[in-house]
């Protein structure tokens, strides 16, 4: 490949235009792939609904949330700590956080930052160091997708042009390793942008950290993927993470989840926090609520003095307050500036237990009328990728192939069983909540549901076929 | 003279051992049948009343309550030693005092009503104390090893005051090396401080995990103490009440 190969952007269009256009996203990144689902959901939510369930519901779970973070901070003083919060989601945690010390004229016990990075601008500071270790993550990622498509994504707005020949490059590490390894034009640029980023990100970090010992990231979770990388390349840090949720997505525990709480709920913990676990099922609850209006950190720049910023302005603080369409989160300051914003240990315990309870229902076993106020917006995709995914799915037709497909794709299971089966999901939704509700079962009821559900997804696929 | 004495006497024997460790709970120890998450809800009623006694107002429950969440919080949070991390009864107890902004002189009398509670709670194993006894006296030294958030001191206090007959070398608590006996960390610092190799070492205890696989491993003869299958079965169906308690604790008046 020569820098000859490379396409030039047409005339009238800028670089970053005529990287859109050539290398767009692909269709196979969806998990909506090959149908042709309208872009209007099911179901219009309702903001006056999204506001109550928020205050109801949300409000006390991100209160106790608060409180025992707070809790587990006690458990780093003397340790020259400092609770971090991530952006983005964790920005809003710290916003509610500091409200919740306000209300209640408590000092925070550890000292408070903010951290502006994401997995894909840890993977690209990180990477240089180990592009054996990071590279199949980054190729995971983008694996459904062209390489020309994943570099457009991670050198975006670097004036790096690529060669059309990309755009039908298949995603492996030993193409990606070809280009990164090659000393070309191309190659050559790709590996000083990830150099760069390796300095600015470490630079960054020093400025950040100067005189903290133990990092303790706050955001919603759930994996820690980006505390992992973290922790392997900066392990001049004791990085822990205190997040709402721990989650191991039924993989097990990965050897970073040592240094990673799950405050609120931990799916390691099936019996910790029983009701909780029903958030799993549903988790954007938690985590569109926290979604600012503002871009993800995407990598890191050096400025003339040598020092490292992330890429982009800063983000501005008012972009933390509720904006139009957030309704929920709207609903869950009110809850804490209620008086209920202010109560004790054990009260806000007993409340967010029962909006636990309240909220497994209705995530499990939805009613149709609770759905306008369930609905988040449609969640971005992760990775500097730029798709949106609906959370529940307006069926273009009634067949019953098309209505199983989107059970299957929805990211709110139940929910969407609701939309495509409104006579059945009751008997399904309910029968499989029911059965969570037996005391001491929940393992067991797992495995019944899980051999069930996979029984019944065999037989529905010989049926449509 | 009972099985386990017999079998103690055997290994000591046949293996030229230097060194007895001896778990403590349920093994030197041994406690009733109440699980643990029973023990703290006696034990938060006794502290709700030691306070009331100091003028302080707290509900038993939220006592409770916040000692299960400083409980879970703190194994999972306090600083790890060699990969390991062990729970500690002084930062649960600060996390209870910030949960309820109790004064922090108030903690002594939460470790003081522990105590009391525990000392309640547990009855010494006679037959096993003599057996220790013996082969202290014929030139073994005879040491605790316990994975527990209480400190040694502590834990050695309620060794003499339950078993005052038994002269102990010495004791090793998790909580204060911050490595365990499941990980293996505690093992390694015992045979360290008393100067003895794996196989010079005969470690007793009820644990499958904790006092026979994990010492096992590492060469340590190894003698499983498990408490018998009916107060397993009974201690199985208290500890299934104990979390139906702790669900009807959570619903009162939420």
């Amino acid at each position: 490949m020569t820098v000859a190969a490379l396409a030039m952007p047409a005339a009238d269009e800028d670089l970053e235009a005529s990287l859109e256009r050539r290398f767009p996203p692909p269709e196979a990144y969806s998990h909506l792939a090959g149908d042709d689902w309208p872009g209007e959901p099911p179901v219009a939510a309702d903001p006056a609904a999204q506001r109550r369930f928020g205050e109801e519901l949300l409000g006390p779970i991100f209160l106790q949330f608060c409180r025992r973070l707070h809790l587990a901070g006690v458990g780093f003083e003397a340790r020259d700590a400092r609770l971090l919060f991530v952006a983005r989601g964790g920005l809003r945690l710290g916003l509610l956080y500091r409200l919740w010390c306000e209300r209640t004229g408590t000092a925070p016990v550890l000292p408070l930052g903010d951290l502006a990075i994401s997995r894909v601008a840890a993977a690209k500071g990180c990477l240089v160091h180990d592009f054996a270790g990071i590279a199949p993550t980054l190729v995971r990622e983008f694996g459904a997708g062209s390489l020309g498509y994943m570099l457009r994504c991670l050198l975006r707005g670097r004036g790096i042009d690529l060669p059309d020949v990309l755009a039908h490059t298949p995603v492996t590490i030993g193409s990606f390793a070809a280009i990164y390894d090659a000393e070309d034009a191309l190659g050559q640029a790709v590996r000083a942008y990830f150099a760069e980023q390796a300095t600015a990100l470490a630079r960054y970090l020093e400025t950040l950290l100067d005189g903290v010992a133990t990092p303790v990231l706050v955001d919603s979770g759930w994996t820690g993927g980006t505390q992992a990388l973290l922790m392997r390349h900066f392990p001049q840090w004791d990085w822990h993470g205190l997040y709402f949720g721990r989650w191991d997505y039924g993989r097990g525990a990965a050897p970073h989840f040592g240094h990673i709480f799950g405050v609120s709920v931990d799916s390691l913990e099936p019996f910790a926090n029983a009701p909780g676990q029903a958030l799993f099922a549903y988790h954007h609850l938690i985590e569109d609520p926290l979604e600012i209006a503002a871009p993800s950190v995407e990598g890191y720049r050096l400025l003339p003095d040598g020092s490292g910023v992330p890429e982009g302005e800063p983000i501005d603080p008012a972009v933390l307050q509720p904006g139009a369409d957030d309704a929920m989160f709207q609903g869950i300051l009110d809850h804490f500036r209620s008086p209920a914003g202010a109560a004790d240990f054990l009260t806000v315990e007993r409340r967010a237990d029962a909006a636990y309870r309240r909220l497994r229902r209705m995530i499990l076993w939805p009613r149709r009328a609770e759905l306008p106020g369930m609905q988040v917006r449609p969640r971005s995709a992760d990775f500097g990728r730029s798709l949106t995914v609906p959370v529940l799915l307006r069926l273009p037709d009634a067949s019953l192939k098309r209505r199983l497909k989107s059970v299957g794709a929805a990211l709110w299971k139940p929910g969407q069983m609701l939309v495509a089966f409104p006579v059945l999901a009751p008997v399904v939704n309910g029968g499989g909540y029911l059965l969570r509700r037996i005391p001491f079962a929940g393992r067991h009821v797992d495995r019944v549901l899980r051999l069930g559900s996979g029984f019944a997804r065999r037989v529905l696929r010989r049926l449509v076929r | 003279m009972s099985r386990l004495t017999e079998a103690i006497d055997r290994i000591v024997r046949d293996h030229s051992i230097r060194l007895l460790s001896v778990d403590v709970f349920d093994t030197l120890l041994l406690r009733g049948t109440r699980p643990e998450m029973a023990r703290f809800a006696r034990v938060a009623g006794m502290q709700a009343r030691a306070l009331a006694a100091r003028g302080v107002a707290v509900e038993a429950d939220a006592l409770y309550a916040a000692r299960m969440i400083a409980a879970r919080t703190a194994y999972r949070v306090i600083r790890t030693v060699e990969g390991e991390r062990e729970g500690h009864l002084d930062l649960i107890f600060a996390m209870v005092a910030r949960a309820l902004d109790l004064d922090p002189a108030l903690v002594p009398v939460l470790a003081e009503v522990e105590f009391a509670s525990e000392l309640d709670e547990l009855a010494g194993n006679v037959p096993l104390a003599d057996a220790l006894m013996r082969h202290r006296a014929a030139g073994c030294r005879v040491v605790f090893a316990s994975d527990m958030y209480l400190p040694e001191a502590t834990i050695a206090a309620l060794i003499a005051r339950k078993l005052p007959a038994l002269e102990l070398d010495g004791g090793y608590s998790s909580a204060d090396h911050g490595v365990t006996k499941r990980g293996g960390g505690l093992f390694r610092v015992l045979m360290a401080g008393e100067g003895v190799e794996p196989a010079q070492v005969l470690h007793m205890g009820d644990s499958a995990l904790a006092d026979v696989a994990t010492p096992r491993a590492m060469g340590i003869h190894v003698l499983h103490t498990p408490r018998p299958p009916g107060w397993q079965r009974i201690h199985g169906l208290r500890q299934k009440l104990a979390i139906l308690h702790h669900r009807a604790m959570l619903r009162r008046a939420a």
